[in-house]
């Protein structure tokens, strides 16, 4: 198994920083997936841990300079790695300056994912320094763990308001209750709401706009989308899980999509240029 | 003592005191005619840190002893909390704007540490800090001989410590002809797998001056050359890094050139134990020749110690001599101990004794005698010079920490000869030697004294 990758425009060291501070901020750990044209990292949690899952892609070309990856065989040319995203963050910061970035698996004391991170210094040779971050390469039979989650078929897609203006909203409210009621309808209205014995709070978004799926989606994917476009689908979640995924978004996306199943499932997309963040979080029932 | 800043220094000294508040808790004010000396050292007497501001920083200066030279004990030096006095110089960066100047005084009448911020507008703000009388604070290294002296920008320490986690405790500093490497220091993780590794390289020729007599490497707290660092905060000014192997001092050191300096000893974790025997052995055979000479400044500078709270000057010159027939049988074979107070310390074990010889001039009261830098000059040839003759096996001419290595020495033994197989798993050779690893000596039940004697000032305990 080899894993080289090198990253010498300041732009893609800072924005891969950014994916990762981002992925930092949600997970303590999760699992690296290296394949030839993409990088995943994955979160697939147990229902008992809080049943999160998160899928973030990103397209290696649009990064690296430099890519190599010899995976477990030429059948399964990728490789899984457990890592803390923490720790890659944190390597990763000392090269906001850098000449240059190279990522590569290594054996030392223990499988490691090398930084190698080239600064610029006052002379002509460059300061190095390398981290070197302990990961757990995980064998082949455990790689159906890590599949891509399917898109539920979801009642309601809504392009979400401004992360910025949602967090706002949310902190206030995580003050109050520890759970957050969303709704959404097909008619661009959105409305967060807590309740407790002394108060029910709600906030109300409107004039968004719904994504249209019809065109790039199977009719299978989306038929659940109610009809009645003022009809109103909820989901009640963890308030605390909520604001963090607000918070933790440090790509300032594009486009954030929220997908709802009634009572069932909440399903935020992330889109920004080349990266992808999916986050699943289940509904909690009262 | 009476003096003044003037505005234009004022940010250099309240940054001094952020700095050594970094490091202690107690900051020691002591006025002498060469400057007055803001000293400061660590919970654990692992760290010591020390700024003296010199005449020409203050627009006025008056360190208070009588003009008769003879008489520089007689000035008053005291303590304040960290804190009282971090109060006075808050916010650094606005001192520089509103002070005019700053005047501090010592009075003694009131006993009261007075700071008085004379600010625009005519307003005065005035800050009364109770303060204790204690002795000088001082670590004995010197700098000057060790073989290692780096000098870099603050901002190349600066950049290179950044790439380390704010909450990594301790780094390794590892010096080859050409090179030097920074790894952040695990060995004390539970588990080292889990841990990751930082390793930063830096060119020789990124220094300003890179002279590597012996390739060493050291381990030192990353906390305490932040607070260094915080110091040249914004601007770079070039710090000296003077250090030898492991288990010897390092010392940072800011130099004058801007009305003060500044000198941060750090304890590095000692070698392997193969290290510390060979030191203990060392320092069995120590020549008692090498500490009689020594201890004419040592043991006056003792006696001041043992007397100190009693205030009684003149008996201390008295006692010069007995302190002296005292020291030498310093180093001959451990008798068992029979004196035991600590009001009678000369009845003391020698191995007490030899913890003495540190905290003595650790708590030297005599700076000119034996103080940093150029200081230290006029004692410390001869000091070295014995030392070399007296200890043949210890090629290097450069380690003229008697104190340091004897009690290094002794807590090797103690290690060694009471606790084969459970040493601490980090030991830092501690330059005032303090700490629990002693504690648990059999053979030397002085030794449990010796920590109350170094963390202390005579005030603490009335003698």
């Amino acid at each position: 198994m080899r894993f080289r990758a090198k990253l010498v425009d300041i732009g893609c060291i800072q924005h891969f920083t950014r994916v990762v501070s981002t992925i930092a901020k949600l997970v303590k750990g999760c699992t690296l997936r290296l394949t030839s044209n993409k990088i995943y990292f994955i979160l697939s949690e147990r229902v008992a841990n809080g049943g999160i899952s998160i899928w973030c892609e990103l397209t290696q070309g649009h990064f690296f300079n430099e890519y190599q990856i010899e995976g477990l065989s030429e059948e399964f040319n990728e490789i899984y790695l457990d890592v803390i995203p923490d720790n890659l963050l944190r390597a990763l910061k000392t090269g906001q300056q850098a000449k240059s970035v190279k990522i590569k698996l290594t054996k030392k004391h223990t499988p490691c994912l090398t930084v190698e991170v080239e600064l610029p210094s006052l002379s002509n040779h460059s300061r190095f320094v390398t981290h070197d971050i302990p990961v757990n390469v995980i064998p082949r039979r455990l790689w159906d763990d890590f599949e891509e989650p399917e898109m539920p078929d979801f009642d309601v897609s809504i392009y979400m308001p401004h992360l910025k203006t949602l967090r706002h909203v949310v902190d206030r409210m995580k003050n109050l209750s520890n759970f957050v009621v969303i709704r959404a309808n097909q008619n661009g209205e959105m409305t967060l709401k807590i309740e407790t014995d002394m108060a029910s709070v709600s906030t109300h978004f409107k004039d968004l706009t719904n994504p249209d799926w019809s065109k790039d989606q199977d009719q299978s994917q989306n038929r659940n989308i109610q009809t009645d476009s003022n009809q109103f689908i909820q989901a009640r979640i963890d308030i605390r899980k909520f604001s963090q995924f607000l918070s933790g978004q440090q790509v300032n996306p594009q486009k954030v999509i929220c997908n709802i199943v009634d009572n069932r499932i909440i399903h935020f997309f992330v889109l920004h240029e080349d990266v992808s963040l999916q986050y699943f979080m289940p509904v909690i029932s009262t | 003592m009476k003096c003044t800043i003037p505005g234009s220094n004022i940010k250099a000294f309240g940054r001094s005191i952020h700095s050594l508040a970094k490091i202690g808790d107690e900051l020691y004010i002591e006025p002498m005619q060469h400057g007055l000396g803001l000293r400061t050292v660590n919970s654990s007497y692992s760290a010591y840190a020390c700024f003296i501001f010199a005449p020409g920083f203050f627009q006025h200066y008056d360190d208070g002893s009588p003009s008769n030279a003879e008489a520089t004990e007689e000035s008053l030096k005291c303590k304040v909390t960290m804190k009282s006095c971090l109060t006075v110089f808050k916010n650094v960066s606005s001192l520089e704007k509103t002070v005019d100047k700053c005047k501090i005084t010592l009075d003694n009448k009131e006993d009261r540490l007075v700071f008085q911020l004379y600010c625009r507008h005519g307003i005065v703000k005035t800050h009364n800090l109770s303060y204790i009388e204690c002795e000088t604070l001082q670590a004995v290294f010197s700098k000057d001989l060790c073989p290692n002296l780096l000098t870099a920008q603050t901002k190349l320490l600066q950049d290179a410590v950044l790439n380390f986690q704010n909450n990594q405790e301790e780094v390794t500093l590892t010096v080859r002809p050409d090179k030097l490497t920074l790894k952040n220091y695990t060995d004390d993780e539970p588990d080292p797998t889990k841990v990751m590794h930082t390793e930063l390289t830096l060119d020789a020729s990124e220094f300003d001056n890179y002279q590597v007599g012996v390739d060493s490497d050291i381990t030192f707290c990353l906390k305490e050359l932040r607070a260094i660092l915080g110091f040249t905060e914004g601007c770079s000014l070039p710090l000296s890094v003077h250090f030898e192997t492991a288990g010897k001092p390092v010392v940072f050191s800011l130099d004058e050139g801007r009305g003060y300096e500044g000198n941060f000893v750090l304890a590095t974790l000692a070698a392997d134990d193969s290290g510390s025997s060979q030191r203990s052995t060392q320092q069995k055979h120590a020549n008692p020749t090498a500490n009689i000479t020594k201890s004419t400044s040592i043991a006056s500078k003792r006696s001041v110690n043992d007397n100190l709270s009693i205030n009684k000057r003149d008996k201390v010159r008295n006692q010069g001599d007995v302190s002296r027939q005292d020291s030498v049988p310093r180093s001959t074979a451990k008798p068992p101990r029979e004196g035991k107070t600590n009001q009678q310390k000369r009845t003391r074990s020698d191995a007490s004794k030899q913890m003495d010889v540190a905290l003595e001039e650790l708590m030297n009261d005599d700076l000119d005698d034996l103080d940093v830098g150029a200081m230290g000059e006029p004692h410390r040839t001869p000091t070295r010079e014995h030392r070399d003759a007296s200890r043949e096996q210890d090629m290097s001419s450069s380690s003229p920490e008697i104190p340091l290595q004897t009690i290094g020495g002794a807590i090797g033994t103690d290690d060694e000869d009471v606790l084969p197989g459970t040493p601490p798993s980090k030991r830092f050779k501690s330059l005032f030697f303090g700490m629990s690893q002693q504690s648990t000596s059999s053979g030397m039940t002085s030794s449990k004294h010796v920590p109350v004697v170094l963390a202390g000032d005579s005030d603490s305990e009335p003698d």
